[in-house]
Formats: C-alpha cells, sequence, structure tokens
C-alpha cells in the first residue's frame, strides 16, 4: 500500500463519518424557509472529502521516491515518541491537582530523561529553573493566575 | 543555585493565607482577557482596591463552553472558593434556559447586580425611519422588509430584544428578520454599509456613532432615559410596554452562608459611594444598577420567566 | 494636513512615547514569539498600566505592541515552525524552509525588512486617505467577504506544483471540516461537540497551530534516529548563517513587497478581514505571478514566499486602524480590545475622533511609522540572541518546544481538555506528515472556514435564500472570476503534475 492510498483511507473514513454525523444535525427552529441549514455545509464538505479522497487513491501518485508505507514507518524511534505522547497526557492530567509549578518541572524532568539524558544534575535544576523562569514572568510580570495545586503556598498573587 | 531555589521558595511562602473577613477577592471570569465579562471583573476589582475596602484582587480568567466552563469549575471546587466571585451578565442566562451548559443562577449563591448595560435601536443617518413609530409601522404592514442585525446569533440577546420590542407592538415576534453578525462591531459595519435596516445593540456599542450623528438611535429599553443619551426615547414612554436590562453582577459559589453575602453586598454598597468607582464607571460608561442578595435573587427569577417565555414563542423552547 | 502630521511629530517625538515605542515593541515582539500570550491578552493586561498616562501614550504603546507581536510571532514561525498568531502561518511556508536550509538568518532579516516595508507603506497610506478610506470600509457587505474568503483559499493552489495539489485539497476540506464544530453562532445548534462543553465554542486557531506545526515538528526530529543527537553535546538544528541579505535579493523581493504591502493594506481596512487573510492571499498572489523556477520555490524557501505574506500581515495591522479609528469599528480581536481602551481613557473613536482629538489620531499615525523603525533597529541585532536559544542541545530543545507549545494554549483557556486535544491532533499531524500529506492547508481551511460559512449564510439570509448575489454584486463576481482564474492557472501551466 502506498502512503497516499493510507492517507486516502483514513480521510475517507473520516469524511463519511463527518457526513453521517451532520446527517443527524438538528433542524434550527425558525430556520424552515431558508436552503441553508446548519448541516448544510458540513454535508458539502463531506461530499468533497470523498470524492477527493477517492481520486488520490485511485490515482496514481508523483513517481519516485519511497511509496511503501511500511518502508516509511519502519526504524523509527516510536519507543520514545509513545513516551513523550504518555509525559504529554500526563501533563494535562497533572497540571491542575498539581499545580503549575510541580507538573512542569515533572514534565521537563521527565522529558530530558526521555531524549537520552541521564546526568541528574542537569535534569533536575534546569526543569526547575525554567519552570521558575516561567513561574515568575507569568504571575509577576503578567499578572497571570496559575494553578498552585499540591503546593499551597504558592497562591497567592 | 539550590540556596538561591530555596529562597526564592522562602519568599513565596511568606505570603500565606488564614487571613480574616474580605481581605482579598479573587475573581473568576467565564471569558478571555479584554472581553467584556474581563473589562467588568477587572473595574470592579480595581475600584475596590483602590478605594482600600478589600486589600487584594486577584482575576482568573477561564474561558469555554460559552462561559459554561467556569460555572462547572465553581461548582465542583465550590468548599475551596469561599472568597471567589463570579462575574455573571444576562446572556449566560440566556444561555441556561438555551441548554448550551446545564447550570443556572440557581446552582450558585448570586450576590448582587452591579452595572447594567440597556438594549438600543439604531438606524443609519440616511435612513427614512425617523422615530421608532416608524419602524414599527412598517413592521406591521410588512415584516419581511425590514432586517434587523445584531451582535450575537439567533435566540441569543441581540435577537430576544428586538423580538421583545416587537412583541410589545402586538406582532408575532416570529416574523422578525434577523440577521447575526458574531460581534456588534461587525454587526454596526452591517447596519452602515447597507445590509441591514436597524440595528439592535447595546447602548455602549452605539453610542459613540449616534453622537457622531452617523447612526440614530431611536428607542432604548430601559425605564428611563440614559443619563449618557437623554435625548434617546425609551419604549416605555413611547407606549411600549417593555423593557430590558442586560446586568452585569457577581455570584459565589453555592452554599455560600449568608454572613459572607452580607459581607459582601456591604463592600458593593461602600463602592458606589467610592470615587475610585466613580472614574472607573465614568470610563467605562457602565450605568449604575445595584440589586443584592434577595432582590438580586427575584430579579433573576423575573427575567428568566420573561426570556423563557419569548424563548418558547419564537420557537427555541419547547 | 501638514498641520496635523506636525501636531502628531511633536506629540510622538516626547520621550515619554518614544519609550512607549520602544517598550511597545520590544515587550511585544517577546509575546509575539510566546504563543498564546498573544498581542490580545498582552494588550488587554497593559491597559491598566497605561491609566497613569496620557491617552496618546497608551495607544501607542498598544500599537507598539501589536506590530511587535506580530514580528515576534514571524520570528517562531521561522525558526521552530510555530506560527504565533494566525497571520503568521504563511510565514512559515517559506521561512521555516529557509531556516532548515542554514538560513535562518537570512529569514529573518527579510521577515524584518519586509514587516517594516509593509507597515511604513500602510502608515503612509493611511496617513493619506484614512478619512476617505473609510467609506471602502463600508463597501464591503457579506456576499463579497464571501467571495473574499473563498480567493484566499486558492492559496492551496500553492501545493499545485509539488504533486500535492489533490492531498492538498483534501487536507483544506479537513480543516474546513474543523471549523465547523462548536456551536453555530448563527442557530445555536450545536455541532460535532459530541456533548462535550469544551468543544462548543469550537476548535481554538492556536491549539491546532501549535499542535500541527511545532508539536509535531518537535516529535518529527526525535522520531528520527539521528546518532549525534543523543549526546547531549552535540549542537540543535539551527545553523545560523549571516542576516546578511544581498542586493540582488532585495530587489527580486521588492516588487512582491509592493504588492503586497498595497493588496494587505486595503485587505486590513475591510473590517470583516484582517492580517491572515492579507498574507494568504498575499502568498497566493505572489505564487500566481512568479513564473518557473522562482515559482517553484514556493514553499521550498523562495524568499518571495516569505516576504509577501511577512509584508501583507503588517500592511494589514496598519489598515486595521482605518475603521477604528475613522468609523469606530474594530476589524479584528486586537482593535477591539484597543477600542476599549480608548473608551476607557475618555476617547471615542469615530468621525469625531479626527475633530476633537487630532492629536491622538495622528500621534497613532506617526508613532506607526516610528514603531516600524524601531521595529528593524532594536529587533534585528537581538534576534541572533534569541535564536541563540534555539542552538541548544536537542535532548534539552525538544521538551522545552513541547512544553513551550502546550502551556502556550492552556494559558488562553485554562483547560487542560486542550492540551489532550493537542496531544491528538500531534499524533494525527505525525501520521500524516509520515504520509507525506501538507498540514498547511488544513490551518488554512480552518482560518478561512469558518469566515466563509459564516459570511454565506448571511448572504443567503439577507437575499432570501436567491443565490445571484454571486453574479448580481459587482465586487463580488469580480473577486470570483479571480479566484476561478488562479485556480485554473497552475493546471493550464503544468497540466500533468497533480
Amino acid at each position: 500500500m502506498t502512503k497516499n492510498r493510507v492517507g486516502a483511507l483514513v480521510m475517507l473514513t473520516l469524511s463519511i463519518a463527518y457526513g453521517a454525523m451532520a446527517l443527524n444535525l438538528p433542524q434550527a427552529p425558525g430556520m424552515e424557509a431558508s436552503g441553508v441549514t446548519p448541516a448544510s455545509l458540513p454535508i458539502a464538505l463531506s461530499v468533497f472529502g470523498i470524492v477527493i479522497a477517492v481520486l488520490v487513491f485511485i490515482l496514481p501518485g508523483r513517481s519516485g521516491g519511497d511509496d511503501s508505507v511500511i518502508a516509511t514507518f519502519k526504524g523509527l524511534r516510536w519507543r520514545r515518541i509513545g513516551y513523550l505522547f504518555l509525559l504529554m497526557t500526563g501533563y494535562g492530567l497533572a497540571i491542575k491537582p498539581f499545580g503549575f509549578f510541580m507538573s512542569t518541572t515533572l514534565f521537563l524532568g521527565g522529558g530530558f530523561r526521555i531524549m537520552g539524558e541521564r546526568r541528574l544534575k542537569m535534569i533536575l535544576p534546569i526543569s526547575i529553573a525554567v519552570t521558575v523562569v516561567f513561574w515568575f514572568a507569568l504571575t509577576r510580570l503578567l499578572s497571570v493566575y496559575l494553578e498552585p495545586g499540591v503546593l499551597r503556598f504558592l497562591e497567592s498573587n | 543555585m539550590l540556596a538561591a531555589f530555596l529562597l526564592s521558595f522562602g519568599i513565596f511562602v511568606g505570603q500565606t493565607h488564614a487571613e480574616p473577613k474580605l481581605d482579598k477577592v479573587h475573581f473568576l471570569i467565564p471569558g478571555g482577557a479584554g472581553g467584556g465579562w474581563d473589562g467588568t471583573a477587572r473595574g470592579v476589582g480595581q475600584a475596590l482596591t483602590q478605594s482600600k475596602l478589600i486589600k487584594h484582587a486577584s482575576y482568573q480568567n477561564m474561558s469555554g463552553g460559552g462561559g459554561g466552563k467556569a460555572m462547572a469549575y465553581l461548582i465542583k471546587t465550590a468548599k475551596r472558593q469561599r472568597q471567589t466571585l463570579m462575574v455573571n451578565s444576562t446572556p449566560l442566562l440566556i444561555r441556561s434556559l438555551q441548554k448550551v451548559f446545564p447550570h443556572s443562577f440557581r446552582d450558585f449563591t448570586p450576590i448582587a447586580a452591579v452595572i447594567a448595560d440597556y438594549g438600543v435601536f439604531a438606524v443609519r443617518q440616511d435612513s427614512a425611519f425617523k422615530n421608532w413609530q416608524d419602524v414599527v409601522t412598517v413592521f406591521q404592514t410588512n415584516p419581511r422588509q425590514l432586517s434587523v442585525g445584531g451582535g450575537s446569533g439567533r435566540g441569543s440577546m441581540d435577537h430576544l430584544v428586538a423580538a421583545m420590542a416587537f412583541q410589545a407592538a402586538g406582532v408575532n415576534p416570529k416574523s422578525v428578520r434577523y440577521i447575526p453578525y458574531d460581534a456588534g462591531g461587525k454587526a454596526l459595519a452591517g447596519l452602515l454599509s447597507g445590509e441591514t435596516e436597524v440595528l439592535s445593540t447595546g447602548l455602549g456599542e452605539a453610542l459613540e456613532q449616534h453622537k457622531a450623528g452617523q447612526v440614530r438611535i431611536l428607542a432604548i429599553t430601559a425605564e428611563k432615559r440614559s443619563a449618557a443619551a437623554p435625548d434617546i426615547p425609551t419604549l416605555k414612554e413611547l407606549g411600549y410596554d417593555v423593557t430590558f436590562v442586560n446586568w452585569r453582577g457577581f455570584f459565589g459559589p453555592p452554599g455560600l452562608d449568608d454572613e459572607t453575602v452580607t459581607m459582601y453586598t456591604q463592600v458593593f454598597e461602600k463602592m458606589y459611594q467610592a470615587t475610585a468607582w466613580e472614574q472607573v464607571r465614568e470610563r467605562n460608561g457602565w450605568a449604575d444598577l445595584y440589586k443584592p442578595g434577595a432582590e438580586f435573587y427575584a430579579f433573576l427569577e423575573e427575567q428568566e420567566k420573561t426570556i423563557g417565555e419569548l424563548l418558547k414563542a419564537l420557537g427555541f423552547l419547547q | 494636513m501638514l498641520e496635523g502630521l506636525l501636531t502628531g511629530l511633536a506629540t510622538a517625538l516626547t520621550p515619554i512615547n518614544i519609550v512607549m515605542v520602544c517598550v511597545g515593541v520590544f515587550a511585544g515582539t517577546f509575546i509575539g514569539m510566546l504563543p498564546g500570550l498573544g498581542p490580545i491578552s498582552a494588550i488587554a493586561l497593559m491597559i491598566p498600566i497605561t491609566y497613569s498616562f496620557e491617552p496618546a501614550s497608551g495607544l501607542i504603546l498598544m500599537a507598539g505592541v501589536y506590530y511587535g507581536a506580530v514580528f515576534g510571532g514571524s520570528t517562531s514561525s521561522i525558526l521552530i515552525n510555530a506560527p504565533g498568531i494566525a497571520g503568521t502561518v504563511a510565514t512559515a511556508f517559506d521561512g521555516y524552509p529557509l531556516a532548515q536550509a542554514g538560513k535562518a538568518g537570512k529569514a529573518l532579516a527579510i521577515a524584518a525588512y519586509s514587516s517594516f516595508a509593509g507597515g511604513t507603506i500602510g502608515a503612509v497610506l493611511l496617513l493619506v486617505a484614512a478619512p476617505a478610506l473609510a467609506a471602502v470600509s463600508l463597501s464591503f457587505q457579506s456576499a463579497e467577504y464571501f467571495a473574499l474568503m473563498v480567493m484566499g483559499l486558492t492559496a492551496v493552489s500553492a501545493f499545485a506544483g509539488k504533486g500535492q495539489f489533490l492531498k492538498g485539497m483534501l487536507m483544506t476540506v479537513l480543516g474546513v471540516m474543523l471549523s465547523t464544530v462548536g456551536m453555530d453562532n448563527s442557530t445555536g445548534i450545536q455541532r460535532f461537540t459530541f456533548g462535550q462543553l469544551d468543544l462548543v465554542e469550537g476548535l481554538s486557531f492556536l491549539l491546532l497551530a501549535m499542535a500541527t506545526f511545532a508539536l509535531s515538528e518537535a516529535l518529527m526530529t526525535t522520531l528520527k534516529p539521528d546518532e549525534t543527537s543523543d549526546s547531549a553535546e552535540a549542537p540543535g538544528q539551527i545553523d545560523f548563517g549571516s542576516l546578511k541579505v544581498s542586493k540582488a535579493e532585495l530587489r527580486e523581493i521588492a516588487p512582491s513587497v509592493g504588492r503586497s504591502s498595497v493588496l494587505g493594506f486595503f485587505i486590513g481596512v475591510l473590517p470583516g478581514a484582517g492580517a491572515t487573510i492579507a498574507s494568504f492571499l498575499a502568498y497566493a498572489c505572489e505564487q500566481a505571478l512568479a513564473k518557473g523556477h522562482a515559482r517553484r520555490q514556493f514553499g521550498k524557501g523562495s524568499l518571495r514566499g516569505l516576504a509577501a505574506p511577512e509584508t501583507a500581515n503588517n500592511a494589514a495591522s496598519t489598515g486595521s486602524f482605518v475603521p477604528l479609528l475613522t468609523l469606530g469599528i474594530p476589524g479584528s480581536g486586537t482593535t477591539a480590545v484597543m477600542l476599549g481602551a480608548l473608551i476607557s481613557y475618555g476617547i471615542q473613536p469615530g468621525p469625531r475622533l479626527f475633530v476633537e482629538h487630532p492629536e491622538v489620531f495622528w500621534s497613532v499615525i506617526v508613532s506607526m511609522y516610528l514603531g516600524n523603525v524601531m521595529l528593524l533597529i532594536l529587533n534585528l541585532p537581538l534576534i541572533p540572541y534569541i535564536a541563540r536559544l534555539l542552538a541548544m542541545p536537542k535532548p534539552f530543545l525538544i521538551p522545552f518546544i513541547l512544553f513551550f507549545s502546550l502551556i502556550g494554549v492552556y494559558l488562553v483557556s485554562f483547560n487542560n481538555f486542550d492540551i489532550y486535544l493537542m496531544v491528538g491532533f500531534a499524533g494525527f499531524a505525525l501520521v500524516f506528515r509520515l504520509l507525506d500529506f501538507p498540514m498547511a492547508p488544513m490551518l488554512l481551511g480552518f482560518v478561512l472556514g469558518g469566515l466563509l460559512e459564516e459570511n454565506l449564510r448571511r448572504a443567503l439570509l439577507i437575499s432570501d435564500g436567491e443565490l445571484s448575489f454571486l453574479w448580481t454584486r459587482p465586487i463580488t463576481l469580480t473577486i470570483l472570476i479571480i479566484t476561478v482564474i488562479v485556480l485554473l492557472l497552475p493546471l493550464v501551466r503544468s497540466g500533468r503534475n497533480l
């Protein structure tokens, strides 16, 4: 399977799903008269999406270059990316309960570690320092409110 | 490195809590920086701190869900939000009715309404409509001929105000041809460019253009004429029994005790006498409207009823 | 007018106002580079500070922040493919490839010169024709805006020559689909929100841009195994190159700059359009006008491709002051905040501003020019230092960029749902980039889709469902005809490369 085809297939599915949802949109009150409803554009888009996706699928792509999907996706650092995704999701989960300060320090530290840096004496100070700088600039200089989370004493602005 | 780190922490610890009564107020703003709610909260906060009525004010913006996110947040964290006030206004009441979010003013402790804006109707200076009567006459004969623009969507404030006004003139509010724009400014541009005939918006949005002679404001939905524009007749004096006020005020978290509520309302009362408030109000062109506690609650119920009925008449609610 | 100019100069050149310009431009640049902390929030937060100064000073400060932010946004677009504001997305199209090719310095310099040119020419036009332009502001109705947005979508043809045309269009369609998520403004109906309160207001541009540009870029770099990148000592990706731009190169971009500034300015004058669409249109316009080799360079590091949007967005920012100052109508989110600020100073922008507070009007115009000069003087030398930050070793750079992008979006909404959304989109972008699908058209479709639909529906509402406005209104018709020509041109020129 070529890259184009995989992409086209995904887009085709998306367009069909989108169209199906669009057809289920409720009618707007008081808009019966006009022909254009909130569902009009979505349905049109869905049709465009399906047509173009099919075209991309069947037409031969630009020749030359590695078109095989397997080849493109193989041999890359998927594990590292996986960890980074987990880290980012974790940040989203942690930022409110743990507070900005704690979560950011952990995020940066974790990120450095995932990226291959092992020296604790580099990871710890740098993540804390960056967090402090941002915390300071945001809460003091720009009076933006940041969740203090676990570190209650950071509450006052 | 470590020492500097500990030192900065020490400084933060120095500013701790466990203080008596109304020392600080934390404003929760259901919208982004620079918006109407934001301006109200910061203005009020500034007036309160400058007149030394409170020691400290902090602001937290939380937009999303049309205001629903901030509401959900306040309910969820109610226990530790004793010193938090959430800004609120009529559009949120309307959205509650439209079920944009599952909350309403009943889920909170209404503290007080503080300022108000009124709806106005404007036409271009070269328009054939010289007064509100003219508009109503045309509407009564052929509603399709008249397009009313507004800065919010169908079923939202500007539409409802227009519908209300026409309803009071004895016509079916459903026949109002409402053209929605994203914001008051764009709706104004729409009027001036000739796209719409009449503009339904807040007084603050069109006042300047009225004074400059670019538009003609034909009526205002207030009880009495506005001090900022005494030449604009109210709908009431023109013979239409309808008023509408877009209030802005504060809610506290649910379950707030009466003592704290009284404390807040007393602070607001004192605020009205302060020169700092006078300055803030002048600057923004706000009109005072004070409705504390129970009076506020009753007012909200009344407005909810009126708007609810109107929404039903328009077909937005079953 | 000369008298006004002199009044303006006198006010603008007072020490305090010069300081204001500098501070504004400086602060604005930093803020623009930090996505999420956009000019809107920055200006809103600065307003209280300005109360103790003269209104003119406050306005000058805010205008400085506005310009600075547009320029700062360009910097992050070029260096890390992370557009700080919507108006700088098009900058990344050719700016980032230039930086990747080791010419970051040149790219930033060209961005600076183009911004300067666009802003200055805009200021001149403003000066000369401001009151008259008020009429132009009002000449566009919904039908015309719709046509303009459609024309904006032709920027997707920028991908025509690379065998990506159909894929580009597909991504544009996806972008427009994404713009429909949320509550439909006109009717109050929720679309594609899956009952999530967080989606009621739709997806934010910043979120999509950061996720599909910055995040995916950082992740892509991490994905590719590279022996040297594991060591903390290895230098970062940015090879700066010199800031020098040769005379020949300046001559090459001059016509583009000229055209884009006029185009950008007039689009800025329209209240319903702004820097974003101006930048896309300028990009598409220059791409359509270029021939042969120059044309093929677009998307790969074309100097014109960088200069055009940069000029246009600054010219448009200047143009957006026309409706604000002459009619009191804000043309964009930023000018809306400034309008609020002006009102809180007790100044009502509108036709009377000219008469009652001429010093405000003229000093703003003069300070715009000063602001542009300051931008050039202050920022150009600073850029190498700012960019050195990006020369840090990859293990530190990547998590920093990830943090930067996430926090940038979080700071706007304070909503952790947004972080999850970003992660999701970044994943999608990563996969699709590996599949060789371009992300830029998606962003284009997203930005224009919302405005396109809104104006189309409003035009239909006004015409009572009749589509005739497409051909009976002269401006609309003209714009649509130009659109069709621009779209067909690449197909005619190189029929095989679909």
